[in-house]
């Protein structure tokens, strides 16, 4: 309609005399029925000339399309830039609402007081293993114990370096009671 | 697990099922462009897809030629040469325009086609000037029916350089607004502008000289 006015308005500024010409349209007619029998003119020309399309000019259909066709299809521009812009938007709330860093650990052994530290040991002496001991003694408190005897002896914990001659050990027997000596079987 | 693969060429890839919905929707609504499509590029639903082109198309096309070339009978060859063309060519239709702008460039070249062949026919001095043919074959029209006015407006139509004159006929009869017409002929819309004021001056002239004012 409104295009109709703008027209209207363009004829009565450029061409008034061309206005009332366009209610009488332009005196050109068509035969009654001529639409009707076109489609079947047109269509007897097109076999009188053997006119047919080529079968190869179809696209394929998609039950002939292989798995990498319909992939390619899918493979769009847009659906890339897309993608990209989910990545970038998880990697963005990730980033803002994701896990804190873990904070860092107090050092248990300083705020261990050696008290504490000694009473621990002795209270779990038995469930630690040797290396464990060896770790939280200093070093010149571990020495293995060195006898007077052949064959390998074994560091133990706690036990200072002694050394005695088999005349200091009679003799240390020999002060000894029988029930010292039981328990010390 | 499925799957919806969306092709680049949206009509390319159709089944048999959406052809037959397709078909359904048509009895009741008129085709668009994307349905008469669909059915083309199918090879078993091509011939009722091109028959549904011409029933859409048909009487558009057939004015916009019957106006460049005035005769009925001129007219309907040069239309049934169009939808030739169009059937042998729909194929390589790729969708970078309307449907109607390819079809109307189709029609309008197979007009200025026939237009330039009479005019070298009409150029033997026995056949007079293309002026004086054009208004006696319009004359023996039998399907035209208009009054001397009408008469004299449609020969000074064909005196108008072609684009002028597809300008006027779009404008004049079609009412088309300019930025459709801009998309159809491919020209800005200050240059059409520019056509229709030039071609109106002409008519304009053309009826000063013979007397009608």
């Amino acid at each position: 309609m409104k295009e109709r006015q703008d027209l209207h308005d363009e004829l009565r500024e450029q061409a008034p005399f061309l206005a009332p010409l366009k209610k009488n349209g332009d005196g050109l007619r068509v035969p009654e029925g001529y639409f009707d029998k076109l489609e079947a003119d047109v269509f007897r020309q097109l076999d009188a000339l053997g006119a047919r399309p080529n079968p190869a000019a179809f696209p394929p259909n998609r039950r002939d399309t292989s798995w990498w066709q319909a992939l390619q299809r899918l493979w769009q521009p847009r659906l890339a830039i897309a993608f990209a812009g989910v990545l970038a938007l998880a990697l963005a709330a990730w980033w803002t609402f994701g896990p804190a860093p873990a904070a860092p650990q107090p050092d248990l052994a300083a705020a261990l007081s050696a008290e504490d530290m000694e009473a621990y040991l002795l209270d779990n002496l038995l469930e630690l293993e040797p290396e464990q001991l060896a770790l939280a003694l200093p070093a010149e408190e571990w020495s293995p114990v060195i006898l007077d005897q052949p064959g390998p002896t074994t560091p133990a914990a706690g036990q200072q370096e002694i050394q005695i001659s088999p005349d200091e050990l009679k003799n240390l027997l020999q002060d000894m009671s029988d029930e010292e000596l039981e328990e010390l079987l | 697990m499925t799957f919806t693969v969306k092709p680049f060429t949206p009509l390319a890839v159709l089944s048999d099922k959406i052809h037959e919905e397709l078909l359904l929707t048509l009895k009741n609504k008129p085709a668009s462009d994307d349905q008469i499509l669909a059915l083309l590029r199918a090879e078993h639903s091509f011939e009722r897809g091109f028959r549904l082109l011409m029933s859409t198309y048909r009487e558009r096309l057939y004015w916009h030629i019957r106006r460049l070339v005035l005769v009925h009978e001129d007219a309907d060859d040069v239309l049934q040469n169009t939808f030739i063309k169009i059937y042998r060519g729909v194929l390589q239709f790729e969708g970078k325009s309307k449907l109607y702008t390819w079809l109307y460039r189709i029609a309008t070249n197979e007009a200025i086609t026939f237009l330039q062949s009479r005019a070298r026919h009409h150029a033997q001095p026995l056949d007079g000037d293309p002026a004086t043919a054009l208004s006696s074959r319009l004359r023996a029209d039998t399907w035209f029916d208009g009054d001397a006015l009408q008469q004299q407006l449609l020969e000074a139509m064909a005196q108008l350089p072609e684009k002028q004159r597809q300008v006027f006929n779009l404008r004049y009869y079609d009412e088309m607004p300019y930025e459709e017409m801009s998309g159809l002929l491919d020209t800005s819309v200050g240059a059409l502008k520019a056509s229709f004021h030039h071609a109106v001056k002409k008519i304009e002239s053309f009826f000063r000289e013979a007397d009608h004012f």
